[in-house]
């Protein structure tokens, strides 16, 4: 175990907020137990953005629900996952009662959902869901209702106009900035977001992407931002971690992850995504199907799509191995990944 | 016959659209109390030739599915008019209903003929397909309809060899399946074969590759371009994605259009509108569109990130209210469109170097 830790590190984190070790999540059906997060070790510094990138069915958003222990019934969750406040001990997620999970959610760590799904009642004004969180968690309430005024501001918002709407008459992108302020309201450290921007239009998209810049940068936030588009990300984010088959696969300044990955998936998926600053339009594709998380590959789980897979990856399953500074990858051949699949996103600018 | 009638239009545009608009009317209280109104596409002009590629780009709201739809003979324009081949689509569904074939003259082209050449994909392909019916029982509907003079086993090598083309193998295998059996881009490519087997002359493709995974999307888009060259067909591409209207249009030699709410307002060739865009809201979609190799998110090239209420557009250019080069002139005048190059127009004054918008005020921060 002690070995382990030392293996896979800290991944260069001298001051984690949030150290996630070993955690997996596991249903059990009928045709099996379904992994459907399997050992993560990844550690979130304090006031970084980080982005957890994966396509549907890598476990990006079974990695946010063990953030706050929150995943659904019959699945459950097994690991570590250790909180540490600015000041003041470590907190041991996973052994805190019910009470004691909801009152470190908001106040410590918000969750901030997609806007077209349940975000808000709809039967409630705006103006009442920052009531009744305020209310919850025994916060001053006029105290906080400013509050609320000056960070739906932040968020391009009129205060007056929106506390007194319902969520069917705002647009998406309003009802998703909305929910950005509601999860802010409690002045949490952390704000976990999970394909926050997905449902919305480039224009909001990219907009958000930049509010989310400013409002780090004025409430000192540690981001954590869940999202299927790694294009979207890359600007924000300081660091980047790829999830593939249920575990992170690479992780790494985003930089230096987009400009010298070491994991042939993280590669091959930069290689998917059109790049209109890319002089040609040459495309890879990736060949085959995301892990079935109940039958996942012994080994490599990317080793049946890999182009450079032999008998050790089909055998020996990677651990994240230093690629660069502060740069991680689960790949037995990171040296012969980026001799293989060549990024095209840097072919064009030469 | 159809045949003969292909070859002598072919100097027709497959479809020509002339100043069309779209209206949509809500009545309130059954019509008491007024009706709102939305024109959804607003006097829009585009043009779309024999194996041509149009993507249409904007934001929800803007009106592209409409005027995709109005393209294929779905929608029925409220003004202006639709051309298959130089013959008015709608004339010719009024014509063919009265039942009467002898209004129809010689070189007339049968409503139903402009139908089976007009296909669309959806966003979903599961909601497209049947539930019930293998792959092979949905493939065999369109061949048992318009080419019924083949065989039952003729039919059936027909599809194996197009599921073998589009890399469904052992099509066999794949035959035999029904759709919840299939992963989204195997449904879609399913769809896109049986838009196919009726040798359209344009498919519509509605946000086609939306819903797919991202390592999924470039490898469906490759097929699309692979089944144009080969079934000479054109396609009008909507998503309210650039970069994917990029990649699809390029490699197509095609155009990029524009909308928004309601208006097209910029269109061209591919590199025209990427390395040369005119209308500041292009460039807004350039900026919000990521790009691996920038670094830098910046803020929004644009003054207000909310979309205006598309039932009240703003007065003079729609996109004044949001945009950064807004003058006292763009609050009143609704800017025409311009020719930038041959290939290339666009609805901005700033396109005009002699345009009074040049000695007009710029518009206060304040709306």
């Amino acid at each position: 175990m002690s070995q382990q830790q030392q293996r896979h590190g800290p991944t260069g984190i001298d001051d984690p907020i949030i150290e996630m070790r070993d955690a997996s999540v596991t249903f059990d059906m009928a045709r099996g137990s379904s992994r459907v997060l399997d050992n993560v070790d990844l550690d979130i510094a304090r006031e970084e953005v980080i982005g957890i990138v994966g396509e549907s069915g890598s476990g990006k958003t079974m990695f946010a629900s063990a953030i706050l222990d929150s995943v659904d019934d019959p699945g459950y969750l097994e690991g570590e996952v250790t909180y540490h406040p600015e000041d003041g001990e470590p907190v041991d997620i996973l052994s805190l009662t019910h009470e004691e999970l909801k009152a470190l959610r908001w106040k410590e760590i918000a969750f901030v959902v997609q806007g077209a799904q349940s975000g808000f009642n709809p039967t409630m004004k705006i103006g009442d869901h920052f009531i009744e969180t305020l209310r919850t968690h025994d916060a001053d309430i006029q105290e906080g209702m400013e509050r609320a005024r000056q960070l739906l501001e932040d968020v391009y918002l009129e205060p007056k106009q929106i506390l007194e709407s319902y969520a069917h008459q705002l647009s998406g992108g309003q009802k998703q900035r909305a929910l950005i302020a509601l999860g802010l309201i409690l002045e949490p450290d952390v704000l976990v977001m999970d394909e926050p921007t997905a449902a919305l239009d480039l224009l909001m998209q990219r907009s958000i992407v930049s509010l989310l810049a400013e409002l780090k940068e004025e409430y000192s936030l540690t981001i954590v931002f869940i999202t299927h588009d790694l294009a979207l990300v890359t600007d924000l984010a300081d660091r980047i971690a790829v999830m593939y088959g249920f575990d992170v696969v690479e992780i790494g300044p985003s930089e230096e992850l987009l400009s010298s990955s070491g994991h042939p998936y993280t590669r091959k998926l930069l290689n998917t995504v059109p790049n209109i600053g890319q002089g040609t339009a040459e495309m890879d594709i990736i060949e085959g199907s995301a892990p079935d998380p109940v039958n996942v590959p012994s080994g490599c789980t990317f080793y049946p799509r890999c182009p450079l897979a032999d008998e050790q990856c089909e055998q020996v399953d990677p651990p994240l191995d230093p690629v660069g500074d502060d740069h991680f990858a689960a790949c037995h051949y990171p040296d012969a990944a980026k001799e293989a699949i060549p990024l095209a996103h840097l072919e064009a600018d030469e | 016959m159809s045949q003969q009638l292909t070859e002598q239009s072919d100097d027709e545009p497959v479809i020509a659209m002339n100043d069309v608009t779209v209206r949509f009317e809500d009545e309130r209280f059954f019509g008491l109390a007024g009706k709102d109104s939305v024109n959804a596409v607003d006097g829009v002009s585009l043009e779309i030739e024999q194996n041509d590629v149009v993507a249409l780009v904007g934001e929800s709201g803007c009106g592209k599915t409409t005027l995709g739809k109005t393209a294929i003979g779905l929608q029925r324009p409220t003004d202006g008019s639709v051309e298959f081949r130089g013959q008015d689509i709608w004339d010719a569904k009024e014509r063919d209903q009265l039942l009467s074939l002898s209004r129809r003259s010689e070189g007339d082209i049968p409503f139903s003929e402009m139908r089976k050449s007009l296909q669309i994909i959806h966003q979903d392909p599961a909601s497209s397909l049947n539930a019930n019916y293998t792959v092979e029982n949905e493939l065999e509907q369109p061949l048992k309809k318009w080419q019924s003079d083949l065989s039952r086993s003729d039919r059936r090598a027909r599809i194996r060899g197009l599921l073998e083309y589009v890399g469904m193998t052992p099509a066999e295998d794949y035959a035999q399946r029904y759709p919840h059996q299939l992963s989204g881009g195997e449904q879609q490519r399913v769809a896109l074969i049986r838009s196919l087997l009726m040798n359209p002359s344009l498919i519509l493709a509605d946000e086609a590759i939306s819903a797919l995974d991202v390592s999924l999307r470039v490898e469906v888009m490759d097929l699309m371009l692979d089944l144009q060259d080969r079934f000479n067909t054109s396609y009008l591409f909507i998503s309210h994605d650039l970069a994917n209207a990029w990649y699809l249009a390029k490699n197509a030699g095609g155009r990029i259009g524009i909308m928004y709410l309601g208006e097209l307002v910029e269109i061209g060739s591919v590199d025209e509108i990427v390395n040369n865009p005119q209308h500041p809201y292009t460039k807004a979609l350039l900026w919000a569109t990521p790009d691996i190799s920038s670094s830098d998110v910046g803020d929004p090239p644009i003054r207000d990130i909310d979309i205006p209420d598309p039932s009240d557009p703003p007065s003079g250019c729609r996109f004044h209210t949001r945009c950064p080069e807004a003058r006292e002139v763009c609050r009143t005048d609704s800017p025409p469109i311009y020719d930038v190059s041959d290939n290339h127009q666009a609805s901005c004054f700033r396109t005009t170097e002699t345009h009074e918008y040049w000695n007009s005020q710029p518009l206060p921060d304040e709306q």
